[in-house]
């Protein structure tokens, strides 16, 4: 078992983990929180994605203890009481089917618009690239990204 | 057999004497490669050294003649490096198109080549681009030819003991394209792919490399066609027998498997890609 | 008519896009035990011996389970119940279930199942419709390898063909689709105070697991309940059992919750695929652009196991003319047996993979008629009053002639001139 300190969603945990434990499990198990989703396990799908100081990782490819003292967001970061604006373009325009592939791409475009504001369309689909949605088609979830830079940049 | 520690050293010396510490290490780099590795039992050390927070090995630098590359260097940090676009048109191609955003973020250009995988994108860039890797032990540092060590590779391949630090690329004014044929856009392992790098003099090729991946068990040049181009116009790049010849390449690399009339038609195409990609313009 | 008509937010997606929906993996339970089946890596053959009572004694390990342990049904099908829960001697395709293992955590599960040995009699499997329709095949059915043999005749076929002014005769062939939902397989089962069994699972056809779990455990119905989450994408992938007979066998026997998750490879190996189809197709069309004959024979792959190998062909019989006015049809189509993963339900159901051979044929008829390819679909194609193959009369919406002038109108064609070129 080894130690290992991050900050998920702004608190600071600390755990005693086997040294191969895999970020998503530290996440899912350790921490319970489930909406990281688990599509793959092999950086295929983009399922796991979370942002790690600012950028896009998939959590099942990387070892938890490798995030010592980084900073994660995961899907339940992005809001409080408010639903942050990508997620209500995303209830608004219906990007959402099945969901399981939903808090990954919520992310990924989080991550995006957090760096570039006014992103083209082909970066919008250049930055889900690496998430696979088997239900929708991409359509309205590249929709939904345009609704929220819209929301974003009137706040 | 299980991995009982994951260590994290600060510095590249702390590797070197990690190496005689302990038995049986393997170095972690982005992991991309390696984590898949051992959970599917292809390999199984019992310590990682996670190179993560070595900052030294994250550093693109001009150095004199030269680009140096750190080991640990991202696709993300290569794709978007002003340096790299500048000077290696093929580089930044191929960095650019790996994998996904995820997978550039996390993945090394270390990794990709000590991993040797036969469709590795990366490495045919540097093969073509005449690119030196620098190999550190506790007691030496070897400098080899990337293409070198793929020749050699089952001598030259880094040690337990060793370690990939940096990447020199001669900073040569030259005409660079990259082209990789996957399945699909983004999350495509190449097919075929292939790199180039066309020195210009007078309107005439002065030095031409040309470098074919996932076409054999590594990446290889066509020494033979590099030599007949030279003293060329570019127009002749396209001429059949140019084209020809890199067909005979991949059939002779290939012949027995399933995929190579396939691959050996395939690439004509990806080669005039890669000139396109060099030229910046379409040629077709 | 308060929605329809109406732009609404599904009910669902809130919590979706919070992360807080339910998917059967997020659920977790006090005490829980992890449940895995070891699957055959061989297409075709018999069980020597398993390395069972080894397998008893890996760290963490609860219970090891084989067939002989099952109190009910020892398979299980939509339809036909073919399909081992467990195997108990004879399998017919990688990825069958051979042995059920429960430990106390996914880690020590991992290593038991890692360990399982198993010894095999091979037996030559066949993998081509053509190779399983052979004399010397081996046979995987009920007495045969064709499980279902449908036939829809309409007209006079001899004489529809006499008429034709051209006819297109072409082989076609779709390969196997994987669904490639995003959520992989997992159920949680949970037993009451009382005994009754609770599996949550995500699915398409609780009322169907109800009873495949009740037979395996041999219980009523009423005492099982299904508690379907929320689902990870389907698309006709989940409607055969995979985990659900399997968490609740575990839970029956060590009477604790129990969850059962395949990995993405797992679910890729074990879950139905779409038939692959080998479609012959014979066109007769006449001198003025009507079609008037069509022979059609459709041989589908349904794999080792029968699944919705029945209603997927009968659907692509019933679909083979297209939405196509023809008055003589004489069409066959056959599910067949092979050692390949087991065909089921897949979006469209048999209905999709006979366009590619209908419209391929009719680019290939316009072409000989020189008409425009819109245009000599819009001259056969279905309308209110037309009579399909299967002597249905179509009453009422019938959208395609429609559909076509619409498109008619982006590309400035003219349907209704003079059709030939
Ligand atoms: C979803 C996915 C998509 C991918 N797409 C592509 C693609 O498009 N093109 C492509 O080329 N590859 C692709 N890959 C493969 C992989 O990402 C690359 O090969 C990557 O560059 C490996 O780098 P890494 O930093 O992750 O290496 P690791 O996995 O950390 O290491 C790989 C190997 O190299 C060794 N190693 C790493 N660094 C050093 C060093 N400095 N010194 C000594 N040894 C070292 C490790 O011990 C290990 O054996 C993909 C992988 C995944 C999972
Ligand atoms: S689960 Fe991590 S990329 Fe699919
Ligand atoms: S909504 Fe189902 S995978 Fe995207």
């Amino acid at each position: 078992m080894i130690k290992v300190t991050m900050t998920v969603n702004g608190k600071l945990y600390t755990r005693e983990i086997p040294p191969m434990m895999r970020l998503l499990d530290f996440i899912r198990d350790e921490l319970k929180l489930k909406g990281t989703k688990e599509g793959c396990g092999e950086g295929e799908c983009g399922a796991c994605t979370v942002i790690i100081d600012g950028d896009i990782y998939n959590s099942c490819m990387v070892l938890a203890t490798s995030c010592e003292g980084k900073r994660i967001t995961t899907i339940e970061g992005i809001s409080g009481a408010e639903l942050h604006p990508i997620q209500e373009a995303f209830l608004e325009v219906n990007a959402v089917q099945c969901g399981y592939c939903t808090p990954g791409m919520i992310l990924s475009a989080k991550a995006l618009l957090d760096k570039n504001i006014n992103a083209t369309e082909k970066e919008m689909k250049e930055a889900i690239s690496g998430n696979l949605c088997r239900c929708t088609g991409y359509q309205k979830i590249i929709e939904a990204v345009k609704l929220a830079q819209k929301k974003l940049k009137k706040r | 057999m299980e991995v009982l520690d994951v260590l994290k050293p600060e510095t590249l010396t702390e590797v070197k004497s990690l190496f005689t510490e302990y038995q049986n290490c393997k170095i972690l780099a982005g992991g991309t490669d390696l984590l898949l590795d051992i959970k599917n039992g292809k390999q199984s050390p019992q310590y990682l050294i996670d190179l993560g927070n070595i900052k030294a090995l994250k550093k693109i630098e001009k150095v004199r003649k030269d680009i140096v590359i750190g080991s640990m260097v991202s696709f993300k940090t290569l794709s978007e490096a002003k340096i790299i676009k500048q000077y290696f048109n093929s580089l930044y191609h191929s960095a650019k198109g790996m994998g996904s955003p995820q997978i550039r973020n996390l993945a090394t250009i270390g990794g990709n080549i000590i991993n040797g995988a036969p469709a590795a994108d990366i490495t045919p860039c540097l093969i073509s681009l005449d690119a030196t890797l620098v190999i550190e032990s506790a007691e030496y540092e070897r400098f080899i030819s990337c293409e070198q060590y793929f020749i050699d590779y089952d001598k030259e391949k880094v040690r337990e003991n060793e370690v990939l630090t940096k990447i020199i690329i001669p900073k040569k004014k030259r005409l660079t394209g990259f082209y990789k044929l996957g399945k699909r856009n983004s999350l495509a392992i190449a097919r075929v792919n292939t790199a180039i790098s066309i020195e210009v003099k007078q309107n005439k090729i002065k030095r031409f490399a040309v470098c074919l991946g996932a076409v054999g068990r590594y990446p290889f040049r066509v020494l033979e066609l590099e030599k007949m181009v030279v003293g060329k116009s570019l127009d002749y790049l396209l001429a059949d027998e140019v084209l020809e010849k890199l067909e005979n390449a991949v059939f002779a690399s290939i012949k027995t498997r399933k995929t190579m009339p396939f691959k050996k038609e395939a690439i004509k195409g990806v080669f005039k890609k890669a000139l396109e990609n060099a030229y910046g313009e379409v040629i077709l | 008519m308060k929605t329809v008509g109406k732009d609404i937010i599904r009910p669902d997606a809130y919590d979706k896009i919070i992360g807080k929906a339910i998917y059967p993996d997020d659920i977790e339970i006090e005490g829980m035990l992890y449940a895995g089946v070891k699957r055959t890596t061989i297409p075709y053959g018999r069980v020597l011996s398993i390395n069972s009572e080894e397998i008893k004694k890996v760290p963490g390990v609860v219970a090891v389970i084989d067939y002989k342990m099952i109190p009910g049904a020892i398979s299980h099908g939509v339809i036909f119940k073919d399909i081992p829960t467990l195997v108990k001697d004879v399998f017919k395709r990688v990825g069958d279930c051979l042995l059920l293992v429960v430990a106390k955590d996914k880690a020590s599960l991992k290593i038991a199942l890692d360990n399982v040995k198993v010894e095999y009699e091979e037996y030559k499997g066949v993998f081509t419709v053509e190779d399983a329709l052979k004399e010397d095949a081996p046979i995987l059915g009920d007495g045969s390898n064709i499980l279902y043999d449908i036939k829809v005749k309409k007209g006079d076929i001899e004489k529809g063909f006499e008429e034709a002014a051209f006819i297109a005769e072409n082989f076609y062939h779709t390969q196997m689709t994987e669904h490639v939902f995003l959520q992989p397989e997992c159920a949680v089962s949970t037993i009451d105070d009382d005994g009754k069994i609770n599996v949550y699972v995500a699915t398409q056809y609780p009322h169907y697991d109800r009873e495949e779990v009740a037979k395996c455990l041999d219980m009523n119905e009423e005492d099982i309940r299904i508690i379907n989450t929320t689902i990870g994408g389907a698309f006709g992938g989940r409607e055969d059992i995979n985990p659900q007979c399997h968490a609740a066998l575990a839970t029956y026997i060590t009477k604790r919750p129990v969850k059962v998750l395949y990995s993405r490879e797992e679910s890729v190996i074990s879950h139905s695929k779409r038939h692959p189809m080998k479609l012959y197709y014979k066109t007769g069309v006449k001198d003025d652009g009507k079609l008037c004959a069509l022979k059609v024979r459709i041989y589908g792959d349904t794999g080792a196991y029968a699944s919705w190998g029945m209603n997927v062909l009968r659907k692509s019989a019933v679909h083979a003319t297209g939405p196509y006015e023809i008055p003589n049809v004489d069409v066959r189509a056959q599910a067949i047996y092979t050692n390949n993963p087991y065909s089921g339900a897949m979006r469209g159901f048999g209905a999709a993979q006979v366009p590619l051979a209908h419209e391929a044929q009719m680019d290939i008829l316009a072409e000989k008629l020189a008409m425009h390819p819109l245009q000599f679909r819009y001259l056969n194609a279905f309308k209110v009053g037309s009579v399909t193959a299967t002597l249905q009369e179509l009453k009422s919406s019938v959208g395609i002639k429609e559909c076509m002038e619409k498109l008619a109108q982006i590309d400035n064609i003219q349907l209704d001139k003079d059709v030939r070129e």
